[in-house]
């Protein structure tokens, strides 16, 4: 051996599993048309999930209307993705992604694609919420990793059905639940992890005295709601901004928050699926540190726990006296900024109907579910 | 003194390294606990020029786990290292030829030396076209044209 004229079919395959593993999916993707044996088993699940075992966190960003752009967080490299159109909201699960599309008032569409297979999949909206503000949750069953489902509320529920789409039977079902107390979710700090899905949430109780804020997780597997945890604060007063939430690893959840003295604070769970979940504090950052999010921002951010007390922050800044709005990534610790990319940077008034949001997102192989 | 192992080229060369230096590969690691590294260690599929390089990137990452060592902690959640330097001096490491690069990458399969061989499947497989992966691995192309076309179309944009 030892010698670079070794042929492939000398190679063991176990190494040539290992030499797989660590490619990428855009290159995975060209690798198909290498030879027979290289695209079947790389369409193979057994594969394709571990891959994606292995494989690290990225954000991916709406950039014009039906343009995405794929933030490496390793490199640091941009690329450009195509997508559907008009999207107004879009939850990540596996390296899919489930999509609502609104043409206009009326004519809305549910898309579940794979931006690096290119592939896409039209789903017809219910229509018995149909009208209403519907709410999406993204995950699988984990009898079969691969038995994704769909859920949509409305966001108050309790006087409405929730549906559920099943892509094996390609139909939609209503289930019923019946809840002491009504309850809001926020569409944007929704977190599809491990299968199951979890909101940010606000409860009113009868006598709307008392709102109480928590973590609402829908087990797709046995198809209930429940109450993960409540929020490592109590109170809401007039200065507080919703937080922002995150999944932190495969099992547990992040939180970033902003109090009415500015301060911003990072927090995690233990496992999600310990019987109690509670927040203890990760780290602080130091305002001055962080022009943006000292002044007011907050609204358009994404965030994950990218390193041991280091995170990735997406945001959206706006330069309000050149009119300028830059698109950054930033690598934080607790008091240290420790790198910034400018990704983008447009006239105020460029986009001024368009508003450029941003996920986390693992690139996979998982081909969208016929 | 610490101790020392010999390894043995296939050409017979032989290198001698401290223990510590050894202990990355985990097949020697085991070899060691066996008990059964007196007298050398041949590395028949192992050529000089290769082992050189392996044991180069051995020292290295041993020098630098003693020094994170000092500054504990400098791991992320993945246990990575944090070590920017370190990543810095790998990637340098890896800037070899084809070949070379080839024979590292199966050097690190056969001693076990997982960061080596992480490294060298990255690299070996960065940005290349498949015409170059069919040339490296020599793999002999079993598509007919219209299949190969077939393939490529299934990955084609589907938004218009």
């Amino acid at each position: 051996m030892a010698s670079s004229n070794a042929s492939w079919s000398l190679l063991p395959f176990d190494l040539v599993e290992n030499i797989l593993y660590k490619v990428p999916v855009d290159s995975l993707v060209r690798f198909k048309s290498t030879c027979k044996q290289w695209c079947a088993f790389l369409n193979d699940k057994r594969f394709i999930y571990k891959h994606l075992e292995l494989s690290r966190e990225g954000f991916l960003r709406v950039h014009d209307h039906k343009l995405y752009q794929f933030i490496n967080l390793e490199t640091l490299a941009l690329s450009s993705l195509q997508g559907p159109s008009d999207i107004t909201s879009m939850i990540h699960c596996d390296g899919l992604l489930l999509s609502e599309c609104r043409f206009d008032s009326v004519d809305k569409k549910l898309a579940v694609w794979n931006p690096f297979l290119r592939q896409i999949k039209w789903i017809e909206p219910v229509n018995s919420i149909k009208g209403h503000y519907g709410f999406y949750g993204f995950g699988y069953d984990n009898v079969s990793r691969d038995n994704y489902k769909i859920l949509k509320f409305c966001n108050k529920l309790g006087y409405d059905s929730v549906e559920i789409y099943e892509f094996k039977t390609q139909l939609w079902r209503s289930v019923h639940y019946s809840h002491a107390y009504s309850w809001y979710a926020w569409f944007d700090e929704a977190v599809s992890m491990d299968g199951n899905m979890y909101w940010f949430a606000e409860r009113l109780n009868i006598d709307k005295s008392i709102t109480k804020f928590f973590i609402l997780c829908f087990d797709f597997s046995r198809e209930i709601f429940k109450e993960t945890c409540c929020l490592p604060f109590i109170t809401r007063d007039d200065d507080w901004v919703i937080p922002h939430l995150s999944g932190f690893g495969r099992d547990r959840l992040s939180l970033l928050s902003k109090d009415k003295y500015g301060k911003i604070q990072l927090w995690v769970t233990n496992n999600v699926t310990d019987e109690i979940v509670s927040w203890s504090k990760y780290f602080n950052m130091t305002p001055p540190y962080l022009p943006i999010i000292s002044c007011g921002f907050f609204r358009n951010m994404t965030f994950f726990i990218h390193k041991t007390n280091m995170i990735m922050l997406w945001c959206l800044e706006e330069d309000i006296q050149n009119k300028n709005i830059y698109v950054n990534v930033y690598e934080i610790g607790e008091d240290v900024v420790e790198k910034q990319v400018e990704t983008e940077r447009h006239r105020w008034c460029d986009q001024a109907s368009f508003r450029s949001r941003c996920y986390v997102f693992v690139p996979s192989l998982v081909p969208v579910p016929e | 003194m610490s101790k020392k192992i010999i390894f043995e080229s296939s050409e017979g060369e032989s290198f001698e390294v401290d223990e510590a230096v050894a202990l990355e590969c985990q097949t020697i690691k085991n070899m060691i606990e066996d008990d059964c590294t007196d007298g050398g260690i041949p590395l028949a599929n192992v050529n000089s020029a290769t082992l050189t390089k392996v044991i180069d990137y051995c020292k290295k990452h041993v020098e630098a786990a003693a020094a994170a060592e000092a500054n504990a902690g400098d791991k992320d959640i993945y246990g990575a290292n944090k070590d920017i330097e370190l990543k810095t001096w790998d990637e340098e490491f890896v800037k070899v030829d084809q070949p070379l690069l080839f024979d590292l990458m199966l050097a690190a399969n056969f001693l076990i030396i997982p960061g080596l061989l992480d490294l060298t499947c990255k690299t070996m497989m960065r940005g290349k076209t498949v015409l170059q992966i069919r040339e490296i691995f020599h793999i002999k192309k079993d598509y007919t044209d219209a299949e190969e076309a077939e393939v490529r179309k299934e990955n084609a944009w589907a938004f218009e």
